[in-house]
């Protein structure tokens, strides 16, 4: 990679890095990029140019799969149908926010999901609060290693 | 998906499942009439945002992208399966028992999905497009499979 390349590659990390803040939700993890993000954005952008679209996820890091359906996911709407795309990136798995080393502790290099528009990772799953069939309230209990998460539209 | 646990407990993992309602009746009814569910494995976002729901980034049926959905299709259900479709559909909705409608309840627009999980990495992720376009139990299996026996 040439200077310019780099350059050019810094500059779509800055752009990368605002729109991943803007659009990820609170409660999903931040995404800070790796190093070698540079490389992979602008191997991406160059096949997002040829076919004349410019997707504001495009910039993020190279897919792993593509949706079975036309599986895009660049827009807010709903517009992960199927199978969603998955990249891989740096997630802060939520350290104590006042202690800047567990913070950094916990950033470690996992898998995510692209659901519309949104930066999805593990935690997303494990810290949303439930009602059991009890009527009490508790975190969705998960093994932490090994698990089928399914999401039903409403009971009826 | 259900009937797939013993499957995933078998690769060491387990399913567990998320719905929308109000109230934890519902619920109890819907266990009732699908013996098949584990209780212990099916919760309910009972916010009245579906905060479990927008944390994963699942939209509604009213935000469907029409380029990306494939075609509705009715349930193969059998006519007995219909009886007991018509006859609980109302005590099961996502409708708060002194709710006051205007409109359609925002719990029956939410659309699902389905997740693997291998460990802090999300390896499959699938966002229902409409209403049981859901993906074949047999590719998610496959999936977690194929992922957890990775090392």
């Amino acid at each position: 990679m040439n200077e310019e390349e780099e350059e050019e590659g810094g500059s779509e990390m800055m752009r990368a890095t605002t729109l991943t803040t803007t659009l990820t939700s609170s409660n999903a993890a931040s995404l800070l990029l790796s190093s070698s993000l540079p490389r992979k954005i602008s191997s991406f952008n160059t096949k997002v140019n040829h076919r004349g679209k410019k997707s504001a996820f495009g910039v993020i890091v190279t897919p792993q799969r593509r949706g079975r359906f036309v599986g895009r996911t660049n827009s807010l709407k709903n517009s992960s149908a199927g199978e969603c795309e998955l990249v891989e990136c740096e997630v802060d798995f939520g350290g104590d926010e006042k202690d800047d080393d567990a913070e950094k502790m916990s950033t470690i290099k996992a898998c995510v999901a692209n659901i519309n528009g949104n930066t999805i990772d593990a935690s997303a799953l494990r810290n949303v609060t439930l009602m059991n069939s009890k009527g009490n309230l508790e975190k969705l209990p998960l093994t932490g290693d090994k698990d089928v998460v399914v999401y039903l539209r409403h009971l009826g | 998906m259900a009937k797939k646990r013993p499957e995933i407990q078998k690769e060491g993992g387990d399913i567990a499942f998320v719905s929308v309602s109000p109230t934890a009746e519902k619920l109890r009814k819907f266990l009732e009439l699908n013996p098949n569910v584990p209780e212990e494995r099916i919760f309910v976002d009972s916010s009245k945002t579906f905060e479990a729901y927008k944390a994963v980034g699942f939209g509604k049926l009213t935000d469907a992208d029409a380029s990306t959905k494939p075609k509705m299709k009715p349930p193969g259900f059998s006519v007995k399966e219909w009886w007991k479709y018509i006859t609980n559909v109302v005590a099961l909705c996502p409708i708060a028992p002194n709710e006051k409608l205007t409109g359609p309840p925002e719990g029956v627009l939410r659309l699902g999905g389905t997740f693997v999980l291998k460990g802090n990495d999300i390896v499959y992720a699938w966002a229902d497009a409409l209403p049981g376009a859901h993906p074949d139990p047999e590719d998610v299996v496959q999936a977690a499979k194929n992922a957890w026996s990775e090392s």
